[in-house]
């Protein structure tokens, strides 16, 4: 006779004993989502490193501030996954602040040794692109080339919208189109408790 | 903002292609927005889902012990507690140190007080501020919205700017009344009206250009909005010297002729007459 399968613990009970202090229920949250955020941290970062420390702290902001999720907003999953792509990007823009402070710092050192900082060229940003979606592999491939692009500049490059529509040379109400669009086609394929991944 | 805008900005939201002050002004409106929560928590499950797509990777062994240790270091972990041996007589060590013990004990207390205290404020304060950062990041939204109207403004102005330009004012019985001003040279027609009547469903407003001899020339099709007002710019490619305006009610996507009699029609001009 099969023996009766033990009902999993909801990632809503765990957080609700991560706030008592209960550090086995972080451990079960982390070997349930770690993978997650792991994944979605280094399609941002591009680096098991920085990808790593950006989980590490997602889980230590859990531990610290477990009362922030709220339940109505979405899953524990994808809460978990958005501070991960947020904290990515703060780190992605504040490596690029630096990189640009320090060859702004190059260029001034001496006049006749003037070196011009330099711009992302159209050049870089192909390449920055492609790059990007080398990391991204099938995901949003259920949509359209131009909804995906847009959305994966969005959520995996840190983009807003005008800053999405200035590099694809696009209308700034395309993009809004897009964006809209390719989400309430995710919607229809995915709508809530399809669960198709753990 | 009506709640179908706010509700457009939900996808946007959910992928982080918002500006900072977007982002602010939307999270205060979650908060009080029940059905703008459960659409965005729909939109976030499904990209969720979606994201099953990325190439999968798994978070280095180290990495769980490094969380849990922290964790457990941080100053939310609960504290071990030693229970207190209560088999002797008397106080060991003399009354002395027991007694400074508990002066710091009280002293303790009290600050805890104060820190709990000091929390509570820090609280209000804060909260004080998210609530003047939204109200400044609504500001801010409106005030990109006003420059969004103003650039539209001036899009429309610089086409007065031509020196072939045309103009006819097209009028009926009564209201309502448009105005055309039309540039050859920047391809470009400016429309102005007001008091246009509603349209059906399927229906919309058609621009005709009359010559001397001919049939009419379509100037392009056009909507108003709820209130009959219209003003806009639109491309204009056709040529021709048209000695009418005219409008009339088409279907949708407009007609090759007109199919109803023009409800308003008014001379062109030149700039210069």
């Amino acid at each position: 006779m099969a023996e009766p399968s033990i009902p999993r613990t909801s990632d809503e009970e765990l957080v609700h004993r991560i706030r008592s202090g209960d550090d086995d229920a972080l451990a079960a949250l982390y070997d349930r989502h770690a993978d997650r955020l792991f994944t979605v941290a280094h399609a941002v970062l591009g680096n098991d490193a920085d990808a790593a420390e950006v989980t590490e702290d997602v889980f230590l902001q859990l531990w610290n501030d477990a009362d922030a999720f709220d339940p109505e907003r979405g899953s524990l999953r994808a809460w978990l996954s958005t501070m991960a792509r947020t904290r990515g990007i703060d780190r992605l823009r504040a490596e690029k602040r630096r990189r640009s402070a320090h060859e702004r710092a190059a260029s001034t050192t001496t006049s006749d040794m003037a070196i011009e900082p330099s711009n992302p060229g159209p050049a870089d940003e192909e390449a920055e692109m492609n790059e990007l979606r080398s990391r991204l592999g099938d995901a949003l491939s259920e949509l359209n080339p131009d909804q995906k692009a847009a959305i994966e500049l969005a959520y995996f490059g840190g983009f807003s919208q005008s800053e999405i529509a200035r590099k694809l040379e696009e209308p700034l109400g395309t993009i809004k189109t897009r964006i809209r669009d390719g989400m309430k086609k995710l919607r229809q394929l995915y709508p809530p408790g399809t669960g198709r991944s753990a | 903002m009506t709640a179908e805008r706010w509700r457009e900005q939900a996808a946007a939201y959910v992928t982080g292609a918002l500006t900072e002050s977007e982002r602010t002004a939307f999270e205060a409106r979650l908060d009080e927005d029940a059905e703008l929560r459960r659409l965005v928590a729909t939109y976030r499950g499904s990209l969720d889902e979606a994201l099953a797509g990325l190439p999968g990777r798994t978070a280095p062994p180290e990495l769980r012990e490094r969380v849990l240790r922290r964790a457990r270091e941080s100053d939310r972990a609960p504290a071990d507690v030693t229970p207190i041996d209560r088999g002797r007589r008397g106080l060991p060590g003399g009354t002395l140190p027991w007694l400074a013990l508990a002066a710091s004990i009280v002293g303790l207390l009290w600050l805890g007080a104060q820190n709990r205290s000091l929390r509570s404020s820090l609280e209000t304060v804060r909260a004080e501020r998210s609530a003047a950062e939204a109200s400044l990041a609504e500001v801010r939204s409106e005030l990109e919205l006003a420059e969004t109207e103003l650039a539209r403004f001036d899009s429309l102005t610089e086409v007065l700017s031509g020196e072939d330009l045309r103009f006819a004012s097209l009028t009926g019985d009564a209201e309502p009344l448009l105005g055309l001003v039309w540039s050859p040279s920047r391809q470009t027609l400016v429309i102005a009206a007001t008091g246009l009547p509603p349209l059906g469903e399927g229906r919309t407003y058609q621009l005709w250009g009359i010559p001397a001899e001919g049939d009419p020339v379509s100037l392009g099709t056009f909507d108003a909005g709820p209130d009959g007002d219209a003003l806009l710019r639109q491309p204009l490619t056709v040529a021709g010297d048209f000695q009418l305006g005219a409008i009339t009610e088409e279907p949708e996507g407009g007609s090759a002729q007109p199919t109803s009699t023009p409800f308003l029609v008014g001379p062109w001009r030149a700039a210069q007459q």
